[in-house]
């Protein structure tokens, strides 16, 4: 499954790579064309009852395009227009900022029954539990009294986020990618070159330190999910990071760690690196008060200036085996229908309608306009800034691509891991025995 | 007055017993189940029977410990400073004879804001780069302090937690003093007792019993503050070295998907909690009053 997502994510970054390079110009990026037979948002709702057929409801959701996400802004407009639209649905808004809290607060709210009507939450193993008790719907259901629910989206993507029963539940808006965002104006004052290989992460990290700038934003006590996932990737390659038999591979997970503490030993992260928060890190590279800044495409919705802002994918460590463009990608995100609102006949419709104002192509178009893969044909999204046409260059150029550990990797042995990385960094915490206690959490 | 019907007195007594066993009792008794397993979702699906096994993990649980100490050294300090402070400050405010309301309402202002947002306002008075306290040591041409590093964390997290709740023993204690007859002053100032000896031989014996109410308050509340530590230093930030047990147990439980663990930690923290206030209870209690 994950060499046919990878492929297929690789495709459209390549097919919407080609596009922006043909309008860059204009700065518009042709979005990919998702399947042939792609539908327009009006064939999508086609089949849904006509307004004075819906009876008045009320439809709970739940999103992570709240707080302080750069699409809260889109999402709020979206919903608007929808309960404009449909004045006979009350759509009760529960979005928040997605972190470890947000997620907790899903499962929990789902095991105790209050589950909402409609959710955008993750795909893959924190979506595993939901499943398996049977609290959504999957898409083959779905489709057999609303056909066309989701046609819009690429049957590829959507294949790529098929679960371990074999069936699709999400319905992604935008696929993501990570990489390394640069201050290239940061970088120009003090004459450096963009890290493409180690060396000139090292020079540029000691002389931005001499300097007194930050060198890598990066909150370590907070969320280091994607140095943890670059690491392993640069040093093992993507063979080694997707192995989920971890034990098979320790050696390379304890050496990409390892780097945890070179960089630290090197000032390359803040001096409250294992206190601070991924906010505060991330005002600190939009101030240009440091200057990289490991993250997902979603930031760049966030920054000040981000013509000024360049993704290239992290460095590979020496005598790592992974390939210097290969980068963690994919689609891991999705709008789920609920059981309880699914056997509601009050809410069945209400519900379906809701995600297809959220998914049509309109919107996705709008959602991708901060960056991100579309997960349909979208056509030409105007004014992309730099950092988003830099991010589907780095996409179309990966050599491989891999969706992040804790899209497998069992809860408590990723939450042991997150909090080792305090204790790596500084060398307090000893590697091999963290990931053998990794091993053992994710049995 | 002495209802002959008992019936009234268990549809008066229902509303808060139903409360008290739904959200109290029946949790807690559902925690002693649950860790006797090993669950590995919050959902609850995957369980399995390991007896006590949970238990035997606690001890070999080295962030634990790191909480246990935390936990102690937090009571501590907050029967000396929250309950010592409130006493000192309500003593000093009860002999100012003008802008008592004043004081009041200053020193029980913290009280009215929520954990939530102390925490957060701490969080910018620490932040290396730029917090209020670095940037004012800077202008005063000294260097950056890292405030929470792993030998000031406990201490940097400990004074807002502590700051908040001095007013509310002052003003437990202030109502305590007020209620003390003038007259007994009065007598004592004829015999010559006057300023600190009225404070040591009048003020404070008589109340004890408000004091040791206190003591018992800043306890438990130690035992079982959360919110606060957890903003200022999110998953016993840095490195663990902050976690109190409540912390712990929440990340145990929410961020580490492991209830069943989860669960242990809360037997134990009830424990603590019965086991410390049991006991402080006992310490405190004298031939001449039933105790708290």
């Amino acid at each position: 499954m994950k060499k046919f997502s990878k492929i297929i994510a690789l495709g459209l970054a390549t097919t919407m790579f080609g596009s922006a390079l043909v309008g860059c110009g204009k700065k518009e990026v042709d979005a990919p064309p998702a399947e042939d037979d792609t539908p327009d948002v009006e064939d999508v709702v086609e089949d849904e009852p006509e307004e004075d057929e819906q009876e008045e409801v009320t439809i709970r959701t739940v999103s992570q395009f709240g707080g302080t996400d750069p699409s809260a802004e889109v999402y709020e407009a979206i919903l608007e227009q929808f309960r404009e639209d449909n004045p006979k649905i009350t759509v009760e808004d529960e979005s928040a900022t997605a972190d470890e809290a947000w997620k907790a607060k899903v499962a929990t709210d789902f095991a105790a029954g209050n589950e909402p009507d409609v959710i955008f939450t993750f795909t893959g193993v924190d979506a595993k539990v939901m499943i398996e008790q049977g609290k959504v719907v999957s898409l083959d259901e779905i489709r057999a009294e609303f056909p066309d629910y989701a046609s819009n989206i690429s049957e590829g993507v959507l294949n790529s986020v098929q679960e371990f029963d074999g069936n699709t539940y999400a319905v992604p808006v935008r696929g993501f990618y990570e990489g390394l965002f640069v201050n290239k104006a940061l970088l120009d004052e003090y004459d450096l070159e963009l890290p493409t290989d180690w060396e000139k992460m090292e020079t540029a990290i000691n002389t931005l330190k001499e300097n007194d700038i930050v060198p890598i934003a990066a909150a370590l006590g907070h969320q280091p999910h994607y140095w943890i996932e670059h690491l392993i990737l640069s040093q093992g390659g993507v063979e080694a990071h997707k192995n989920q038999d971890i034990a098979a591979v320790k050696d390379e997970w304890v050496a990409g760690l390892e780097y945890f503490k070179t960089l630290y030993d090197m000032g390359a992260f803040p001096a409250d690196t294992n206190s601070t928060d991924n906010d505060i890190i991330t005002e600190m590279f939009n101030k240009g008060d440091a200057a990289m800044l490991l993250e997902g495409n979603w930031a760049i919705g966030g920054f000040d200036n981000p013509d000024d802002i360049t993704v290239i994918p992290l460095p590979v460590v020496p005598g790592g085996k992974a390939d210097q463009s290969d980068i963690i990608s994919g689609f891991s995100t999705g709008w789920y229908i609920t059981t309880k609102a699914w056997e509601d006949p009050a809410k069945r419709a209400a519900a379906v309608k809701y995600i297809s104002a959220m998914t049509a192509t309109d919107a996705i178009g709008e959602f991708v306009a901060s960056g991100g893969t579309p997960s349909a044909d979208v056509g030409e999204v105007e004014g992309l800034p730099a950092a988003a046409i830099d991010g589907f260059k780095m996409q179309a150029d990966a050599a491989n691509m891999d969706m992040p550990i804790d899209s497998w990797l069992a809860k408590p042995a990723w939450d042991k891991l997150l909090s080792s990385i305090p204790g790596i960094a500084t060398g307090a915490e000893d590697i091999g025995s963290v990931v053998d206690e990794v091993i053992t959490l994710h049995e | 007055m002495m209802y002959k019907d008992k019936k009234i007195v268990w549809i008066f007594l229902a509303p808060t017993l139903i409360l008290v066993v739904g959200f109290l009792y029946y949790p807690f008794v559902l925690s002693i189940y649950n860790s006797f397993f090993n669950v590995k979702d919050l959902g609850g699906i995957s369980k399995t029977y390991i007896g006590l096994g949970n238990y035997r993990e606690m001890f070999r649980d080295r962030a634990i410990w790191t909480s246990l100490k935390n936990t102690l050294i937090l009571t501590v300090a907050a029967v000396v400073f929250q309950a010592g402070l409130g006493l000192v400050l309500a003593l000093l405010v009860d002999s100012v004879r003008r802008g008592q309301q004043f004081y009041r309402t200053v020193f029980f202002f913290p009280i009215v804001i929520s954990a939530t947002a102390i925490g957060l306002m701490f969080n910018l008075m620490y932040s290396y780069d730029y917090g209020m306290f670095n940037q004012l040591l800077m202008k005063m041409g000294k260097d950056k302090v890292l405030w929470l590093d792993e030998a000031k964390a406990m201490l940097m997290v400990s004074v807002p937690v502590i700051w908040q709740y001095v007013g509310f023993y002052f003003v437990i204690i202030l109502t305590g003093i007020t209620g003390i007859p003038k007259e007994i002053y009065e007598s004592a100032a004829i015999d010559g007792v006057t300023g600190f000896k009225q404070v040591f031989y009048i003020t404070i014996p008589l109340l004890s019993g408000v004091i040791k109410s206190c003591m018992i308050l800043a306890i438990t509340g130690a035992l079982k503050v959360f919110d606060l530590p957890w903003v200022i230093a999110n998953k016993g930030a840095p490195s663990g070295k902050t976690y109190l047990l409540g912390t712990y147990q929440y990340n145990v439980v929410f961020n580490a998907a492991r209830p069943g663990y989860g669960s242990a930690i809360a037997v134990l923290i009830v424990l603590l909690g019965v086991i410390i206030s049991v006991a402080v209870n006992t310490l405190l209690t004298t031939e001449d009053d039933d105790g708290y």
